[in-house]
């Protein structure tokens, strides 16, 4: 893959090099973007938003790092961009979500999905990107530029909390 | 191995996967032990639903088309931002050339001329257009 593009930017085949990319990894990086961002409508948008940038780039591509890592640093910052810009974080939502752990009002209505939602940012992501990645822990570490020991500390303090919460919940966390 | 070993190794084992003789062990330990016994269902529990709650969500076939759409827009602008410079060096080009080929002067002077008026005026017309776009004038 690397050497696919690296060979196709060498000879100036911009397009043909994105084409290589965009099928590989639009469905990574869509989901990354929806991860981090929260929004289908939006992710698809900053999903083009990166790959435009990347196509951009692609001249200055000289094959040293992996397309995967220049990839996703570009995806990363165009998501935390996004978020930043637009004030993106779901302000309203927060109202209705407490502190992980905490009890609700209304546990035995909580799905699987607001379970997740509760928790801490980095563990939603990162238990998220898990289960959505095919269960790779690398792919997760690469995709959030993490140590592979940080996502494994992410996703053991997310599984901790998602069984207390789902405890409190009882069926109500049955999806 | 004590339960908080246990535990750790239950989570690493939905994490990736761990060494059968590792397995074992655990698998013994969780035969003897109530508390992590419990503990371990409920991983188990929560890795199952997460796993079918969290499927892959397959990315818009318009992710793809609207790119190839903005890469056309964009490589259009490009043109049509380059197309002063590009009519400005032709047109400079070509004179230096007629210039060279009719003028009855040695042609290496006709062409020394020629590229220094080209630089010269090509400069001038780079710190106009910088100009406007300070001044917020459209692009020209």
């Amino acid at each position: 893959m690397k050497g696919d593009v690296e060979q196709l930017v060498r000879a100036r085949k911009y397009d043909q090099a994105l084409e290589h990319i965009l099928q590989d990894y639009q469905g990574k990086v869509f989901r990354m973007a929806l991860v981090i961002l929260r929004d289908s409508g939006r992710a698809e948008e900053v999903t083009q938003d990166i790959f435009l940038k990347l196509w951009r780039a692609l001249p200055a591509y000289d094959g040293r790092a992996a397309v995967s890592t220049w990839l996703y640093a570009i995806a990363r910052n165009t998501c935390l961009s996004a978020v930043r810009a637009e004030g993106y974080r779901r302000t309203s939502a927060l109202d209705d979500v407490t502190e992980p752990g905490a009890s609700s009002t209304t546990p035995l209505q909580l799905s699987v999905d607001q379970c997740v939602e509760r928790l801490p940012e980095p563990q939603r992501q990162v238990i998220t990107l898990f289960y959505l990645e095919d269960r790779s822990v690398s792919e997760v570490a690469a995709m959030l530029d993490l140590p592979e020991n940080t996502v494994k500390s992410h996703l053991h303090r997310a599984r901790r909390a998602l069984g207390e919460m789902m405890a409190t919940t009882g069926d109500g966390a049955r999806k | 191995m004590n339960c908080r070993e246990a535990e750790e190794l239950l989570l690493d084992s939905l994490d990736e996967r761990v060494p059968d003789h590792v397995r074992r062990v655990l698998e013994g330990h969780l035969s003897t032990c109530t508390s992590c016994s419990a503990f371990a269902a409920s991983a188990r529990a929560v890795d199952a639903q997460l796993t079918a709650a969290l499927l892959p969500a397959v990315p818009p076939p318009s992710i793809a088309t609207n790119l190839r759409t903005r890469i056309r827009r964009e490589r259009r602008t490009a043109f049509n931002e380059n197309l002063p410079d590009l009519i400005h060096l032709t047109g400079c080009g070509v004179s230096t050339i007629l210039c060279a080929a009719l003028l009855p002067v040695d042609p290496t002077v006709s062409l020394a001329a020629g590229v220094g008026f080209t630089c010269v005026s090509y400069v001038f017309m780079a710190v106009v257009r910088w100009s406007l776009e300070a001044a917020g004038q459209p692009d020209w």
